[in-house]
């Protein structure tokens, strides 16, 4: 805060305008404005600004902006309902619950640990956002689809509508009859009458498979509970789908599923439950009567199934002299083209006179891209059917320490101090997440280097292009290393400043302006001694004068994270 | 009153600042309706937890700030919903009692206030929801001393459409 006299800064003014200021500060600028003209009238102008921000806001809010789509739910139900529910652990305990199920699944298999890994967190992952906010996720969804279904070419199509008794067959889609007008009778009855239920219901019957249908049903529903889970996709064993549902306690139309497959978020199969009338399950006929009847294959390209058989690539070369060192760098530099020397489950060793590029588990589509390309290179030979040799992949040990079912007191007090910081359980859930997910991307990264550190341990003992190659993929991983764990850094800081508070960091001690002086004299320090090695000036140099330069830069880079907390 | 009447009676009183702070944050209208909605259930869920929640409305305000960004994320191959903004400020129909100067610096206002930083524009927003600093320091992830000071450069900035 400014003395009586001088005058009060921007930052202040505006602190007082928002009574921001403590007392004594908030009576200090008071006594200062009753005497100052040029600080009041600097303070109106905010106050001018403040008023237009609100009367922007006003105007946006109440003139640009839409009412909300729908009728807003009635809280008073949705409460009711989420008592009615059984409860859902935190997310520490449902990551730890399936890391800990990972680890103990680690010592029956561990070569595959990397994939394992990959795979459980992002299910988990997955399994969290949907137990996270499923209405949210349901909304969310379903405007992707209807999206996807927009940049598709709208064709007609056959499907087939399952109630109890009954199969009937309709051609929906654009430009088309229906072909209720060719049925018998009975049929056209059966229709009329299934479509009057639709109807009634405020469901789309002209469309009813499609993505849009759904949501504009659901979208009028005062009161509806979501759920969103992930299924086999009953039509390709090796798909999956996200199956959609909503229930409602209102309207003729009790609980609507939709199921939407994964790759492009085509509707493939959808059940209608009526009250009064039970289930219509409606599914796409295969049997299409036009070339419209492509429709799925045209746009979903099943993923190759089985693995790939184990081809001798190069087996036309003739093969005499023994595999070099840099035969293997030139396949590492291609896995390494292809991301595959990340989390991988992939060994490339020597072995007489070829270079062995192995594996198990390897996903299908990167099975393909790493036998593209290694075509070329003679002495390789590909097999994905075998697992890695020992040591090719972390090991057991290198796994997290997430086994034990309960975490230690101290990391609950921890927690606990984060969770104050952030503002919540759930802040701390959201930042888990994030953390944890870079935490894997630079593990995988960390571990590329150090097998090719163990590979590779003496880059003069190549050739010049293999050790250009070399120093490349290393200058790869050490960027991004460096990207991943500066923001890691980053997203750190409020955890640092909660552990720092609660005592358990060294406080470096005071507020920001303390802050702010220290980084002033440690930039300065670090200045003297650039100057002294690079710029001719003169000053104490010491044995410790490298190291006393690089603890300083390193203190710098700490205390000016302190300026942001 | 009960819990659920308490959030009930929340829900009433803020859903609609809520709803629109999502629109501000790129979310279009059913997801920002969805996830207005999904932070009074966790307002409820923590409440029943016994989490000390002194100021209802920033609690809110910072679930919401939170949640709409990774709502956001999630729809990340579409694009922020950005609704014609300055064709509605101009269109007298929809501002019968502003003057023609009036709806012209507020389009002003409007392109000065795109032209903040992120963090400037998330403070200014919170801010006019009623925020003090350390709840918006807390719902961004930065001190109450940065909000001060990202608040005063975008005041700063807008000053010059009201001298204009």
């Amino acid at each position: 805060m400014s003395k009586l006299t001088a005058h009060i800064s921007a930052d202040d003014l505006l602190r007082l305008a928002d009574g921001e200021l403590s007392p004594r500060e908030t009576e200090q600028a008071k006594a200062h404005l009753a005497a100052c003209w040029q600080c009041r009238a600097q303070l109106e102008e905010m106050e001018q600004a403040i008023a237009l921000s609100v009367r922007y806001r006003d105007s946006l809010y109440q003139r640009c902006f839409p009412s909300p789509p729908a009728p807003w739910c009635d809280m008073q139900q949705r409460l009711a309902a989420l008592d009615a529910a059984p409860g859902s652990a935190s997310f520490f305990e449902r990551v730890q619950e399936k890391l800990g199920a990972l680890a103990r699944g680690l010592v029956v298999r561990p070569r595959i640990w990397a994939p394992a890994m990959a795979a459980l967190l992002a299910v988990a992952i997955i399994v969290d956002q949907f137990q996270n906010a499923p209405s949210v996720r349901a909304a969310a969804l379903l405007q992707q689809a209807t999206a996807a279904a927009d940049s598709r070419a709208s064709k007609a199509r056959r499907i087939q509508l399952r109630t109890r008794t009954q199969r009937l067959a309709r051609t929906v889609g654009e430009n088309t009859q229906d072909s209720s007008t060719v049925l018998a009778a009975a049929e056209r009855r059966s229709l009329s009458e299934l479509e009057g239920l639709f109807r009634t219901a405020n469901y789309d019957w002209n469309d009813p498979l499609s993505a849009r249908a759904f949501q504009s049903w659901r979208a009028g529903l005062a009161e509806k509970i979501d759920e969103v889970v992930k299924v086999s996709d009953p039509r390709s064993p090796e798909g999956d789908c996200f199956e959609l549902r909503t229930s409602t306690d209102h309207g003729t139309l009790e609980q609507a599923s939709l199921r939407l497959r994964v790759a492009d978020l085509q509707p493939v199969e959808s059940k209608l439950s009526f009250r009064g009338f039970g289930p219509v399950e409606i599914s796409e006929l295969s049997d299409q009567p036009t070339a419209a009847s492509s429709r799925t294959s045209d746009t979903f390209v099943p993923p190759p199934t089985g693995p790939v058989a184990p081809p001798v690539v190069g087996e036309s070369t003739p093969v005499t002299t023994p595999a070099t060192p840099a035969d293997e760098l030139r396949v590492y530099a291609a896995l390494h083209e292809l991301g595959a020397d990340l989390g991988e489950p992939v060994e490339v060793r020597r072995s007489g006179d070829r270079v062995l590029v192995e594996g198990m588990g390897v996903a299908p589509e990167m099975q393909q891209k790493l036998q593209r390309e290694l075509a070329a290179m003679p002495k390789v030979q590909v097999d994905f059917s075998l697992p890695p040799a020992a040591g090719s992949q972390p090991s057991a040990t290198e796994t997290r320490s997430t086994a034990s079912s309960l975490p230690h007191p101290l990391v609950v007090r921890w927690q606990e101090a984060i969770a104050k910081e952030l503002g919540g359980r759930s802040a701390v859930d959201r930042l888990g997440e994030k953390v944890l997910e870079r935490m894997d991307r630079i593990s995988a990264r960390a571990h590329a280097v150090r097998n090719l550190a163990s590979r590779f341990p003496d880059p003069k003992s190549l050739d010049e292009v293999s050790r250009q190659t070399l120093m490349k993929i290393r200058i790869d991983h050490a960027q991004a290393l460096q990207a991943e764990v500066g923001a890691l850094r980053q997203e750190l800081i409020p955890v640092h400043h909660a552990l720092r508070r609660g005592g358990a960091l060294a406080d470096y001690g005071g507020g920001w302006p303390e802050v702010a002086h220290t980084i002033f004299g440690l930039s300065r320090d670090v200045e003297a001694k650039l100057a002294i090695l690079f710029g001719g000036a003169t000053g104490a140099v010491t044995e410790e004068f490298p190291t006393q330069l690089f603890d300083g830069l390193h203190e710098l880079a700490d205390r000016t994270g302190q300026l942001v907390q | 009153m009960t819990l659920q009447d308490q959030v009930a009676r929340l829900f009433e009183e803020t859903r609609d600042d809520v709803y629109r702070y999502l629109l501000t944050i790129g979310l279009h209208p059913p997801q920002a309706q969805e996830a207005t909605q999904e932070v009074f259930l966790r307002l409820y869920t923590a409440l029943k937890r016994n989490e000390e929640i002194r100021n209802h409305r920033a609690w809110i305000f910072r679930v919401a700030h939170n949640l709409g960004l990774k709502v956001r994320a999630q729809q990340s191959s579409h694009e922020s919903y950005e609704p014609e903004i300055e064709a509605r400020m101009m269109d007298p129909e929809l501002n019968p009692e502003q003057s023609l100067l009036e709806r012209e610096r507020m389009v002003r206002f409007h392109r000065a206030v795109e032209g903040l930083s992120e963090q400037q524009r998330r403070c200014l927003f919170l801010r006019l929801e009623g925020l003090r600093y350390p709840e918006i320091g807390s719902a961004l992830g930065i001190s109450p001393s940065a909000v001060g000071e990202f608040l005063r450069r975008a005041l700063t900035r807008l000053k010059k459409v009201g001298d204009e």
